[in-house]
């Protein structure tokens, strides 16, 4: 490996500072660097970022040097810089601190010591590291890839790294020395020490000339003033969670700053950190023992804090090509459906529903007026249909989301409290569940569980999405924008087919009517899906895994990439379809009146299938609602409508024959009092009714005096 | 080649060869064991075993493998190996020299700890078998350099190049320690006979996990110097935690580990027939039921419990997990029928633990391991605990009372792990769920306020209650030490077996669930749980299939259960 010419090296630095430009959009020529450099020779900058990236432009080789031997690029850098700045000094620099006349006084004190004739620089006695008071940091390249805390390793030492983590430690910031100065006590002269450790060792003996000619002893003082301090503090930062493989113990880094780069982050910050990775020298004892082993640290050149939002979705790369392609065959939708909580067998209208919760609808703001696009769902069910684990797979999968059970929480904690600190006594809104889960889903588990107050609260949560707050002095109005997923038990423990739906579900229809979807799912015995279940159970537990479905379910990562993707599309509703989602509405609402139907059929519907109708669009990454999703909207409204009324039908006594034939000819007849026994007897066929069935139908209503049949049995009047 | 007197510097030289030596048990075994004698019958660099569970685990350390020493009198130099030693060994007048172009080596450094709940019969019979004979071994246990040639105090300047003095002055290890040796410990249950040791280990690393049980060959390090505790900076906890004095906790350089399914001394590698186990299951079902009153079904439920493990997870589903609720204890006079019980499954099983759900317990002990970042390391908790590592909870001793915050997660943190067995972890600004398998069973008078898979009702027999003293006598009789061997070694092997099952039966078991699913209330987690049922019956019998004999018994025996339930319903 030749060595790399520094002092080549020195020059490209020092035309990329003075000449590094970018041009803004009016054409004029912005001197990056220069301009700091004339802040840095005034004091009025303290810290100088190099920018890798715009050092890449200027030399691309010269970059990836630094990120390699990164400190010694820093002394360059520095050395360069101090050089360049006297001749940046444009009006005369007013001292800041002490030090900075404790500088100048040296400095004229030299100068006037000197010869006349000697032509040296004042400044070369004196340790370099005391005459700066800039700070130089490089900022990594913009196209590296953050390194796992686990993944530093031997290999990155002495090279800039970019990791990412949570500090759970920090130090108060306490200064440090790095250059010590001395005063001999005999002679006056000063001795200046470097420090380049955490710790260091007091020079004792003057080591000037005077006192080594003299042989006169001089004892060295520290001096306070005149030796010059950083700021220091230590952190520790952790992986992430997510970075944890399965069944280990989340690694930790310590973090050296100094300078400028201190005082940035608290615990339980989540951060991005730019340093060099080095190990660390040990002094005294320790290095005996220690020898060949060394600690490791990171020196901190830049942290920048990171929402942990925001991260994840920065985070998660574009989907890769075979994931797209996956993701672009056909009947993607019922293979994303499937992919929800595959552990649990069936109910594939239930996780299309909740798919579309995850992907939502579209907001609209038409005037001020806000309608919401988020989706509401109620899972109803029997105990033990796997509510719980849906939502809890739910929950996971969400990149925000809150989890709470109806028991465990008021209507405060899911809203907001007002607190008072008792530090200060000062007053302090604290947001509960559902403003935590703003632009996320909030799971609330046990619903039914709640108490009504508790539960009134989320009303305006669940229509307006905001939380208005009105207390001790408070008044605010905070954003809840949550779709909500609620499971409830029915009032009884169990689904009861001997009572009405409103007696099953005890929930005011208030609350009802804002959830889009309400969904029963009931344990019933059914010999073809217990089959496919037992089927399904018992292959788990021959091979120890999941059975192979048809469909191959999607990993959650992939799954969560997909969903954000999704979420980027703002469909619109063409034109054209407006008449179409109308009279499908008005057929609900029909249907709704004529039946003895016990959900309720309102304007939230129609408001409730063009949300799901955008949601399906935003699911194909389209822009435009086709006709197809509003079909699908509405079939699974209808769907979800089915899954409460069969258990109706099916209700206190077995379905009777009669009644059946006997709402076919009522539908038959319509307006008109007569129908003709042909078309009943036609229909009822089809109905897969015997015409022995219907005969007897029309006999018992006959002598209830519902209806006559004219004596040539040929048609049926209605009395 | 003579393993066992092998240095360190040896051993990476032939690197291969004496691995390959290790592959053989018989060699293997007799490494000294650690866990079965005492500290001070070893001497430093000596090869040792030791079985312990990965309690924690620090960060990586970074060494060199190879560097060179030069004497700075006589300019000598000489080439040295840093793998599996904790230092430089190394004069004052000489200087370490890295060797060119080698980057530093990574190792790890894991804390182990001697099996959580082990039972004391294991250990003895570890001692008897391992235990070396004593020898005045506390003189041959000599220091590396006298303490007086490390006193020599000078200074030198921290040197910026690659050389590194190592003649700086040193303070022999005096310094009292600020915490106390059971903070250092740091056990979940505590264990007067227990060790800790810091691992290094080089290779592998990623088949070690959090609370699983190894056992590791290395070498042992007893410097006493790498206790001292000469950090005067901010991190004292910290640097008495990851440095803690090594006539406590030494260091083993491990040069091999193997990771155990179990923990049984007893376990050889003959198989016990079908027929032997059918023999041993009918005794210690007689043995059970004279301890349940006279209740045969309880009974039966607690040999599967015993032989219970979790053999396939999911997601949130872990199949396989059998934790017991045993209520309608008897109250007895003069005898505390729980802790009586225990004293049968201790000397059963190979590991136990028994909890009393006393009120002050419950609120001040802690159940999950908490993160300590003032001294960086895993506090551990009741629930750290390794595999099929019993858990007997003993209900009986709640009194009412108020729980405090702390008893409120606790009780959380119980019902999560019977539910899920995964535990979550504190680390404060996060959660990490970390699996576990510990087979929970409680005791308690009516039904358990914590979840359980199964619960059973005892139904005592008058007469066993008024004779129950004299019971427990015959017991202890009739567990003769052949029997109670037998017994011990039965309920480890039939964990073991391996089991699957045939299309056939399955094809008899999904008809006969949609036959159930017709006939009344059965949910397909009930399927899920009379097939883990169904498979404990198999094996427990020595089995290895599924046959339709074993699932009718398993309907059978969770009809009996249940009706016992609806019964104990409907009386009030």
């Amino acid at each position: 490996m030749n060595r790399r010419d520094y002092d080549k090296d020195k020059e490209t630095i020092r035309t990329f500072l003075l000449e590094f430009c970018i041009q803004d959009d009016s054409g004029q020529k912005n001197f990056k660097y220069s301009n700091q450099l004339t802040k840095l020779a005034h004091r009025e900058q303290i810290a100088l970022y190099i920018e890798l990236d715009d050092l890449y432009e200027h030399d691309d080789d010269l970059a990836k040097a630094v990120i390699n031997n990164t400190r010694r690029y820093t002394t360059l850098f520095s050395d360069v810089v101090f050089e360049l700045l006297p001749t940046f000094v444009e009006r005369e620099v007013v001292a800041k601190d002490a030090l900075d006349v404790y500088i100048e006084h040296r400095l004229m004190m030299e100068q006037r010591l000197r010869q006349p004739n000697e032509q040296r620089d004042a400044r070369n006695k004196f340790p370099p590291e005391l005459l700066r008071r800039y700070e130089i940091y490089f900022k990594d390249l913009s196209t590296t890839k953050t390194v796992p805390i686990r993944e530093v390793k031997a290999e990155h030492i002495g090279k800039l790294v970019t990791v990412r983590g949570i500090v759970t430690r920090s130090t108060e910031v306490k200064p440090m020395m790095t250059v010590a100065t001395y005063t001999c006590d005999q002679c006056g002269a000063e001795t200046y020490q470097p420090v380049h450790g955490l710790s260091f060792m007091p020079v004792l003996m003057c080591p000037s000339e005077d006192c080594r000619v003299n042989k006169s002893g001089g004892r060295l003082y520290l001096q306070t003033r005149g030796s010059k301090f950083v700021k220091f503090q230590e952190l520790k930062i952790q992986e992430h969670s997510d970075q944890v493989p399965v069944g280990h113990i989340p690694r930790t880094l310590t973090i050296f700053c100094r300078g400028e780069v201190t005082r940035l982050a608290l615990p339980g910050h989540h951060v991005a950190v730019t340093g060099v990775f080095l190990p660390l020298l040990k002094t005294g004892f320790k290095q005996i023992m220690g020898g060949l082993l060394s600690e490791t640290y990171v020196e901190a050149h830049r942290i920048a804090l990171v929402n942990k939002t925001e991260e994840d979705e920065s985070s998660s790369k574009p989907l890769t090509p075979e994931e797209l392609s996956v993701l672009t065959e056909d009947d993607f939708y019922t293979k994303l459906a499937v992919s929800l909580a595959p552990e649990i067998y069936g109910h594939l209208d239930v996780k299309k529903a909740l798919l579309l919760l995850l992907v939502g609808g579209v907001d609209r703001r038409p005037d001020g007026m806000k309608i919401r696009g988020n989706i509401n769902i109620c899972l109803m069910g029997d105990p033990g249909v796997a509510k719980s684990q849906l939502l809890g797979y739910i929950d996971r999968l969400a990149p925000r989301s809150q989890y709470t059970t109806g028991r465990g929480s008021s209507g405060v904690g899911l809203t907001a409290s007002v607190m008072k600190d008792p530090m200060t006594g000062e007053m302090m809104l604290e947001g509960g569940a559902l403003v935590l889960a703003d632009q996320g889903v909030c799971c609330i588990d046990e619903f039914d569980k709640m108490a009504d107050a508790d539960r009134t609260a989320i009303h305006e949560v669940m229509e307006q999405q905001t939380i208005s707050i009105a207390k001790a002095g408070i008044m605010t109005c905070l954003n809840a924008r949550v779709s909500i997923l609620a499971a409830a038990n029915p009032a009884y423990g169990r689904y009861n087919p001997k009572r009405t739906i409103e007696q099953n579900i005890q929930l005011p229809a208030a609350l009802l009517s804002r959830f889009d979807l309400l969904w029963l799912i009931q344990d019933k015995a059914d010999r073809d899906n217990d089959l496919k279940l037992a089927k399904h159970i018992t292959y788990v537990h021959q091979h120890c895994k999941q059975p192979p479905t048809q469909i191959k379910s999607l990993d959650m990562g992939v799954m969560r990439k997909y969903i954000a993707l999704c979420k980027l599309k703002e469909p619109v509703i063409p034109e054209d379809l407006t008449e179409y989602i109308v009279n499908a509405y008005v057929e609900l609402r029909n249907v709704a009146r004529n039946s003895r139907d016990m959900t309720f059929t309102s304007a939230r519907n129609l408001l409730g299938i063009l949300r799901l109708s955008t949601a399906l669009a935003r699911l194909r990454l389209s822009n435009v609602v086709e006709k197809d999703d509003v079909n699908e909207a509405i079939r699974l409204m209808e769907m979800s409508k089915d899954s409460l009324n069969q258990t109706f039908e099916k209700g206190a006594r077995p379905p009777n024959v009669n009644d059946q034939i006997f709402a076919i000819i009522r539908d038959l007849a319509g307006e008109s009092k007569t129908v003709k026994l042909s078309d009943v007897m036609n229909k009822c066929a089809s109905k897969g009714h015997t015409p022995l069935e219907v005969d007897s139908c029309i006999e018992e209503y006959e002598e209830l005096n519902v209806w006559q049949v004219n004596l040539t049995r040929t048609k049926i009047t209605f009395i | 080649m003579d393993l066992l007197n092998c240095r360190p510097d040896q051993w990476y030289l032939n690197e291969t060869k004496y691995s390959e030596l290790l592959q053989n048990e018989q060699i293997w075994n007799q490494i000294p064991l650690l866990n079965a004698n005492e500290l001070h019958n070893f001497q430093d660099w000596q090869l040792v075993r030791f079985q312990g569970m990965i309690q924690d685990m620090h960060g990586p350390e970074l060494y060199l493998e190879k560097f060179t020493v030069t004497n700075t009198e006589t300019a000598e130099s000489t080439i040295k190996y840093g793998k599996y030693v904790d230092g430089a060994d190394c004069k004052s007048n000489e200087t370490i020299e890295e060797c060119p172009s080698t980057t530093p080596s990574e190792r790890h450094v894991y804390v182990a700890i001697s099996i959580p709940g082990i039972n004391p019969w294991v250990h003895k019979l570890e001692e008897d078998r391992y235990k070396l004979p004593s020898t005045s071994s506390s003189t041959s246990v000599h220091l590396k350099r006298p303490v007086e040639e490390m006193e020599v105090a000078s200074a030198t300047e921290p040197s910026n190049s690659n050389k590194r003095p190592c003649n700086q002055s040193a303070q022999p290890a005096e310094t009292t320690p600020v915490v106390s040796q059971e903070y250092l410990l740091n056990f979940p249950i505590p264990n007067p006979s227990g060790k800790v040791c810091h691992l290094k280990v080089y290779k592998d690393m990623d088949k070690i996990k959090l609370n699983s049980i190894c056992e590791f060959v290395g070498f042992l390090s007893l410097n006493p110097l790498l206790g001292a505790n000469i950090d005067d900076d901010m991190n004292g906890l910290e640097s008495q935690i990851h440095n803690p004095p090594p006539c406590l906790i030494p260091r083993i350089h491990c040069v091999s580990f193997k990771s155990l399914t179990h923990n049984n001394p007893l376990v050889t590698h003959e198989k016990m027939s079908a027929d032997k186990m059918q023999i041993i299951r009918k005794e210690l079902l007689i043995l059970l039921t004279q301890l349940m009153c006279g209740d045969e079904l309880a009974a039966e439920y607690l040999i599967y419990h015993f032989i219970s493990k979790v053999y396939l997870r999911k997601d949130l589903m872990a199949l396989g997990k059998f934790s017991l609720n045993i209520s309608n204890v008897p109250m007895l006079e003069n005898i505390d029928y729980v802790q009586e019980i225990y004293k049968f499954v201790e000397t059963l099983t190979t590991k136990s633990h028994y909890l009393p759900m006393l009120l002050e317990n419950m609120n001040e002990l802690n159940f999950v391991p908490k993160k300590d970042y003032s001294s960086d390391r895993l506090t551990s908790s009741v629930l750290q605990l390794s595999d099929n590592t019993h858990l007997v909870l003993d209900e009986t001793k709640l009194t009412p009372g108020k729980l405090n915050e702390g008893g409120v997660t606790g009780v959380r943190a119980l019902s999560n792990t019977i539910k899920n067995q995964k535990i979550m972890y504190d680390f404060t600004y996060y959660q990490l769920e970390y699996d576990c398998d510990i087979p929970f069973l409680v005791f308690s008078e009516g039904k358990s306020m914590l979840p359980s898979d199964v619960h059973v009702i005892l139904k005592p027999e008058e007469m066993h209650l008024k004779t129950f003293s004299e019971i427990l006598e015959a017991a202890k009789h009739f567990l003769k030490p052949e029997l109670l061997n037998d017994i011990r070694l039965y309920l480890t092997n039939a964990r073991l077996t391996q089991y699957d099952l045939s299309d056939g039966v399955l094809e008899m078991v999904q008809n006969k669930f949609v036959e159930m699913r017709q006939a009344g209330n059965i949910t397909g987690d009930d399927l899920h749980s009379l097939l883990v049922l169904a498979r404990l019956v198999c094996i427990s019998q020595g089995r290895n299939t599924l046959d339709e004999e074993c699932w009718k018994k398993a309907c059978a025996l969770e009809e009996a259960r249940k009706e016992r339930i609806k019964n104990r319903s409907s009386e009030k």
